[in-house]
Parts: structure tokens; C-alpha cells; sequence
């Protein structure tokens, strides 16, 4: 493996992490699986093989360009996820929504 | 760089979350489930509704019933004298019931023998014959007649028992006569003296005619038989009397205002018209003949509880109750609403079709107040019934009059338009018959070879036999065969019967007591040459005529208007009179309850007014039922899609984790390398 090659798979986890964060907008979670699965092989054969490949300057340049660039598309799928999330514990937390969800499933209801 | 969220890539609790969202989904559900639960609640209502107007309709079926109005009562002012039965149509009134003599049988006892059980003479083969009829003139003392004469009853058969060897003690004597049933009952009584016990028999039959002549001869009825057993049992009122009476047959004397009357039997009928009276001992007391007005009474209660019953329903569907916060189920409901005002309206308005005078509810006290409870005052109701029951029958149910007696009003039905019509007899109803050919020459012997009968009585068949026997008279031997036919138990059991009559010619006729075509008898036995000859059938025929110009349909003696007229359903029965001609008029009309009966029938029939209503609810719950079968399903598949989205985040997110914990180790290392 050469530097180049780390660097183009860097590139293709960058290109992906940017298309993960499209479909984390359109809350489309089985394409950011699909999509997290690829990247996740590529940076599994980037665990493997990189450590062995010295890097450049230019070329770590790049790879810190295009690592800054995976991070901080990871940081926005996040800010997407995280509020839904978030909801979803509120709604565990809430049990106002127990006694309606008793009414619904026609358990004992209690006041 | 972490996520701070609890839960997120590790261990999330998955079924619990898509459960709270599934909350969120699901609430069109709970709106069709409450929905639902208030259609069921208002279907409830109209069927407690539909409820007790089915209890109005059977309380009015009481009152439309002319059989409520036509009931009678006897009441004997002195039950220990007489009691009374009375069949509805008996002529009300007050009679005066006098009885001087009560009806018994005859009884008459024999010598006293000192056992029951030794034999009594040689044992040669004698014959016992039975006679019944009446004693008269003469003397009686100490239970022996002397200078009477005997006159035989036709109409009673002779009989025979046979006394031998086998039984010739007093309990063998006894059990004979008993066995030969042959009219009288024979019992062994012990007065205590050395010699004490007496055989004593009794005729079946009260009244002076059913007094006893026992002959004892040979078998063959010549004069013979065991001389032992003669001296015991032989009883020739007009001669010798080897028995004692005890008691004579007499026939019960009364007077019915002043009328003097006479019945073989306690049971009188037919000194008043559609009276039984039970005598029970010798006196005079009075008997009230009266219309049954407590059972109209009942009936109109048991209507205006039921009228009443209806509005409280109604107002409890319909109301608001401030205390307790609750609407009635069917509050406002206009269905409901133009029920009641509907049926205040019918009992307001006075009756156009009533052949009486009265017209109004008010009129036998029936009133309805401002908050529509309806109550009656018994008092004007009473007067009312005494002044006028047909009237008041007329008022409240449907009753037709005839000008010709024998035009009977029978029934109608719904369809029965109220009005006068005429009636038109063509042909009267016939029963179907047979005659014999056979001038019948008394006496005539019955014996077992000319014994029995088989008979198809319209169209059922039974076989019997003639009690053996010889008969002085044509009428004993009509009389027999009557009783013959009549007691097999496949007639009775059917409702068949016949009469047997003898013809001026002095022929047997057997005739079906049926009406009508169906009404037809075929005889066979070996009795039929001896009793009737060759034989002649003829079929009965069903009454034909027209009620209002129109051809009705003629059913037996009934004849009905024809379908689809005015006259539809309305039954008269013609039970004689002339034939190819006018027979009158009917007049129908219609009261009360009949109104109101149909009225309700146009709300609880399968296409009223409620079944309307019920109906749309039905279809509106089963609507329901399906939305929220499709509610269901798409519940089930969004839960399916979250959990499997769940799932799949959860784990995007933990190698997500990974990946970025990677990246961050490297740009770390970059940055200390850069940094050296």
C-alpha cells in the first residue's frame, strides 16, 4: 500500500461520511446504515495496512484535510440523531405517557 | 467528541421506546374505541327502548283479545248448596236456585254371608243379566218395592256377567262384576253382625233411570243357573227382590226462578244458558250471573302500567340528570322524541272507527296529566262496564256484529278494513257421513262376532269394539256405537268425534262432527252388517259465499274475506240458516288497542322506525370495526419498521463510535508527530 492509496481511501470514507450526512437529514436510517457499513470496511482495512505506510507531509496534510472533514460531518449526523433521541428518553421519562398508553392497550388504568 | 446521549450504541431499551411512540401513533385508535363504545351504548338504549314497547304491544294483546271482555262469572251465594261454572256468553242476571232433591244411584245390598271367600252354591255356570231403567209406582218398604213397574232405558246397554266354579264366592261375585264393567260397581260391606258381609252394588249412573234389574238364569239365558246364587242376587223390582235398596236412583228436582227442573245427574246443565251448576246438598240460595269485569279491569291496568313504563324509559334516555352530571343515552334523539309525542297523540284522539258510543279513553277513565303519566280511575271504568260493556269492548278492541243470529263474528286480522258488510251465503257448510241401509229391527244382539269397527274420521283411523250385549232399542245400539267410536283414544287424541243417529227411516247415520271438505267417515268390522248394511258415504262441503260482494274463502263453517280486499282476514262463521241468500250485514270495528298495536308495530317491524335507526348504528359500529382493523394493522407494520430501524441505528451508531474514536487516535498522532 502506498500513501497514495491511504489517502484515496480517506478520500472515499470522506466522500461517504458526506453522503451519510445526507441521508441522516432525510432521516433515511437504513441508506446511513448502508452507507456506515461501507466506510466502516474501509477504515477497517485503514486499522489494517496504514500504520505500515509513512506518510508525507503533503500527503498528511491531506489526510488530517480529509479526517477534520469525516469528524465534523460525523458531528452533524450526530446533532440530527441526538435530539431525536433525547425525545425518545423524554417520552421513557414521561409517565403521563404511560397512563394514555394504558388507555390505548387497555390496561388497569389508574389515575 | 463522545455522544453524551444515555443509551445510544450501547444498550438500548428498544421495545420500551417503540412502545412510547407507538402512544403517540396509536390515538386515532382510542377516539374509534370511545367512538364505538357510544354507538354500543345508544344501540343498548333503543333496545331497552324497542324492549318495553314489546311489553305495550302484549299488554294491548290482552285488550284486543275479545275473550277479556266476553268472560263470565257464576258466584253461588251459598257454596255449601250448590257452585257454578259459567262459559262466556251466559245471560247475566241474578237467579233464584232452589234444590229439593239431590241426584244419587241406586244401591241395593244382599243378605249377609258369614265369609267372603267360601263358595256360594254348586258351582254350575249361571248367567248374571244387568237391566237399567226406571222404577215406578208401588210401594216402598224397608228397601223392597212392591206393586212398581220397571221401565227399561234405551239408552243404556244390558250386561252380562258370568258367574262359575272359578268364582262363586262373594269376593269371586264381586271381582266378576267389576271386571265385566258393565255399569255398576260392586264392594263387599261388614255391618259387624254374626253373618256380616254383604255384597253391594251400585250403579255408575245417577238419576231414576239408571235403577237395576238383575236376572238370574242359564247361560244361555234360558231360566236355569245355580239356585244358591238366584236367592242371592236375583232383583226384579216388580217382582222378586232378593236384594235390599239402600238407596234409590233418583234424579236431582230443583227450581230455577220458580221453573221446576230435573238432571239425572248433580251436574246441571242447561237450566241457564252457558251455566253449569254442581249441586251439593238440598236448599235454596242465589246465583250471580255477571260479566267478569275484574278481569277487563286487570287488563286496562296492566295497559296503562305498561303505557306508563314506555314514558319512563323514554324520559331516562332522554333526560339530563343535574345531580348525578349524566345525559341520557339518547338525549335529543328525534326518533325517540316523535315516539312519545306520536303515541300521547294516539291516546288524545278519539276513535273514528268504533261501532259504540264510546269514543274517548277519558270516557272509562283514562287520563293522561301535563307530564304524560297516564292513570285510571277505576270507579268510572266500573260504571262504564255496567252501563255498556260492549261499549266499552268496542273501545278498546276489535269486535264485529252480525244482523243474523246464526252469522257468527269469529276474528280478524291487521289487515281488516273497519266497516258494514254485507253477507251472501251460497252454500253451507255440510259434515261428511255414513248411512247405513239396514232398518235397524230391535233387539239387536251384540256379540263376538259382530263386535267390531274400524273408521277413517277425517282422514284418521281407529278400530274399537261394541260392548256385547243385547240392545232393546235402535237409539241404545246408537248410543253405543257412539261411545265406542268416540272413546278410541286416536279420535280423541285428534279432536275427532262423531255422532251416531238414527234416521226417520230408522237408518244408522255416523256422522264426522267436523265441518268442511275435510270432514269424511268410511266404516268397515264385522259389526257393519248387523249395525248398519251396505253403506253410503257422503263427504262434507265448506260454506261458499261473498262478505261485502266479494268472494270469500269458505274454510269448514267458516267462511274469510279474500285477499287483498277490504274484507281481508275478517272470519265469520255461518252455522246455519238459508242458503242463495243474504244473510245480513257485518259491521267492523276497530278499538283502541288495535290502533296502538299497529302503531307500535310500524316502530319495532323490521322496517320501522327503530329498526331504522338501529340498523344505521350497526352499520356505523361495523364501519368502526373495520377502520380500526386497518388502524390496527398499519400500527403493527410502523412498530415493525421502528424497531428494525432501532435496531439498525443503535448499531450504525456504536460503529460510527468506533470509526470516529479511530480517526480522532490518528489526527492525535499527527499532531504529536508534527509537534516533535
Amino acid at each position: 500500500m502506498t500513501g497514495e492509496e491511504v489517502i484515496s481511501i480517506y478520500e472515499k470514507v470522506a466522500v461517504i461520511t458526506h453522503q451519510m450526512l445526507a441521508a441522516a437529514r432525510e432521516y433515511d436510517w437504513e441508506q446511513l446504515a448502508a452507507l456506515e457499513s461501507q466506510c466502516a470496511s474501509h477504515v477497517a482495512t485503514l486499522r489494517r495496512d496504514e500504520s505500515a505506510v509513512p506518510l508525507t507531509g503533503m500527503v498528511r496534510e491531506q489526510k488530517v484535510k480529509f479526517i477534520r472533514q469525516i469528524l465534523a460531518d460525523d458531528r452533524e449526523i450526530r446533532t440530527i440523531t441526538e435530539p431525536w433521541m433525547e425525545q425518545l428518553s423524554m417520552l421513557i421519562k414521561s409517565t403521563g405517557t404511560e397512563r394514555k398508553l394504558a388507555q390505548v392497550y387497555g390496561a388497569n388504568q389508574t389515575g | 467528541m463522545g455522544i453524551s446521549s444515555p443509551g445510544i450504541g450501547s444498550n438500548l431499551d428498544i421495545n420500551g421506546i417503540v412502545s412510547k411512540l407507538m402512544q403517540a401513533e396509536s390515538q386515532p385508535l382510542t377516539i374509534l374505541q370511545k367512538k364505538e363504545a357510544s354507538y354500543q351504548a345508544q344501540l343498548s338504549a333503543y333496545g331497552t327502548l324497542s324492549g318495553s314497547l314489546s311489553s305495550l304491544q302484549t299488554a294491548l294483546g290482552t285488550l284486543n283479545n275479545l275473550s277479556t271482555f266476553q268472560g263470565v262469572n257464576a258466584t253461588s251465594a251459598d257454596t255449601t248448596i250448590f257452585t257454578a261454572s259459567a262459559a262466556s256468553g251466559a245471560s247475566a242476571g241474578t237467579y233464584n236456585v232452589n234444590i229439593t232433591q239431590l241426584a244419587q244411584a241406586q244401591t241395593i245390598a244382599t243378605a249377609g254371608q258369614s265369609t267372603t271367600t267360601a263358595t256360594i252354591g254348586a258351582g254350575t255356570a249361571t248367567k248374571l243379566t244387568f237391566q237399567f231403567g226406571t222404577i215406578s209406582g208401588g210401594t216402598l218398604s224397608n228397601g223392597t218395592y212392591s206393586g212398581a213397574s220397571f221401565a227399561p232405558d234405551a239408552n243404556q246397554a244390558t250386561g252380562t256377567v258370568t258367574i262359575d266354579n272359578t268364582n262363586n264366592s262373594l269376593q269371586g261375585i264381586r271381582d266378576a262384576i267389576n271386571k265385566a264393567n258393565i255399569g255398576v260397581t260392586a264392594s263387599i260391606v261388614s255391618d259387624g253382625s254374626a253373618t256380616p258381609n254383604h255384597l253391594v252394588i251400585k250403579s255408575n249412573s245417577t238419576g231414576a233411570t239408571s235403577s237395576m234389574k238383575i236376572s238370574v238364569t242359564a247361560p244361555d239365558g234360558t231360566p236355569g243357573g245355580d239356585a244358591t246364587l238366584s236367592s242371592l242376587l236375583a232383583y226384579d223390582p216388580t217382582a222378586t227382590q232378593n236384594m235390599t235398596q239402600s238407596a234409590a236412583g233418583q234424579s236431582a228436582a230443583l227450581t230455577v226462578n220458580g221453573i221446576a227442573i230435573t238432571s239425572a245427574t248433580n251436574k246441571v246443565t242447561g237450566a241457564i244458558d252457558g251455566v253449569t251448576l254442581n249441586l251439593a246438598k238440598a236448599g235454596s240460595s242465589n246465583l250471580t250471573v255477571a260479566a267478569n269485569t275484574a278481569a277487563v279491569t286487570s287488563a286496562v291496568n296492566g295497559f296503562v302500567k305498561a303505557y306508563n313504563d314506555v314514558n319512563t324509559t323514554i324520559r331516562k334516555l332522554t333526560s339530563y340528570d343535574s345531580s348525578t352530571k349524566q345525559a341520557g343515552l339518547l338525549l335529543g334523539d328525534a326518533t325517540v322524541n316523535n315516539i312519545q309525542v306520536q303515541l300521547r297523540k294516539m291516546m288524545a284522539s278519539p276513535l273514528t272507527d268504533s261501532s259504540g258510543s264510546l269514543t274517548t279513553l277519558s270516557q272509562v277513565g283514562i287520563s293522561i296529566d301535563k307530564s304524560g303519566v297516564m292513570s285510571l280511575d277505576s270507579g268510572k271504568l266500573s260504571s262504564a262496564m255496567s252501563n255498556n260493556m260492549k261499549d266499552v269492548t268496542a273501545l278498546f278492541s276489535s269486535i264485529g256484529a252480525s244482523t243474523d243470529s246464526l252469522v257468527k263474528y269469529d276474528s280478524a286480522t291487521s289487515a281488516t278494513t273497519p266497516g258494514d258488510y254485507a253477507v251472501y251465503v251460497s252454500k253451507l257448510a255440510t259434515q261428511g257421513n255414513v248411512t247405513g241401509s239396514n232398518v235397524i229391527a230391535a233387539p239387536i244382539n251384540i256379540n263376538s262376532g259382530n263386535k267390531d269397527l274400524a273408521l277413517t274420521v277425517n282422514g284418521v283411523s281407529a278400530s274399537m269394539s261394541l260392548v256385547e250385549g243385547t240392545y232393546n232399542s235402535a237409539s241404545a245400539l246408537a248410543a253405543q256405537v257412539q261411545s265406542a267410536i268416540n272413546g278410541a283414544s286416536a279420535f280423541s287424541s285428534a279432536g275427532i268425534a262423531v255422532s251416531v243417529t238414527i234416521d226417520a227411516s230408522g237408518k244408522m247415520v255416523v256422522t264426522s262432527n267436523k265441518y268442511g271438505s275435510d270432514s269424511k267417515v268410511s266404516i268397515s268390522g264385522s259389526a257393519v252388517s248387523t249395525i248398519l248394511g251396505t253403506t253410503t258415504a257422503t263427504d262434507g262441503v265448506d260454506v261458499a259465499g261473498t262478505i261485502g260482494g266479494i268472494t270469500a274463502t269458505g274454510s269448514g263453517q267458516f267462511l274469510t274475506g279474500a285477499l287483498g280486499s277490504a274484507t281481508q282476514g275478517l272470519k265469520l262463521q255461518i252455522t246455519g240458516g238459508l242458503e242463495n241468500a243474504s244473510r245480513g250485514t257485518i259491521n267492523f270495528s276497530r278499538g283502541y288497542a288495535h290502533l296502538l298495536n299497529g302503531q307500535i308495530d310500524g316502530y319495532l317491524g323490521s322496517s320501522g322506525l327503530l329498526s331504522g335507526r338501529t340498523d344505521g348504528i350497526k352499520r356505523s359500529i361495523s364501519d368502526i370495526d373495520k377502520q380500526t382493523e386497518a388502524l390496527n394493522n398499519r400500527l403493527a407494520d410502523i412498530e415493525a419498521r421502528y424497531r428494525k430501524q432501532f435496531t439498525a441505528l443503535d448499531v450504525t451508531i456504536s460503529k460510527m463510535n468506533s470509526t470516529s474514536t479511530y480517526l480522532t487516535q490518528q489526527l492525535a498522532q499527527i499532531s504529536s508527530l508534527s509537534s516533535k
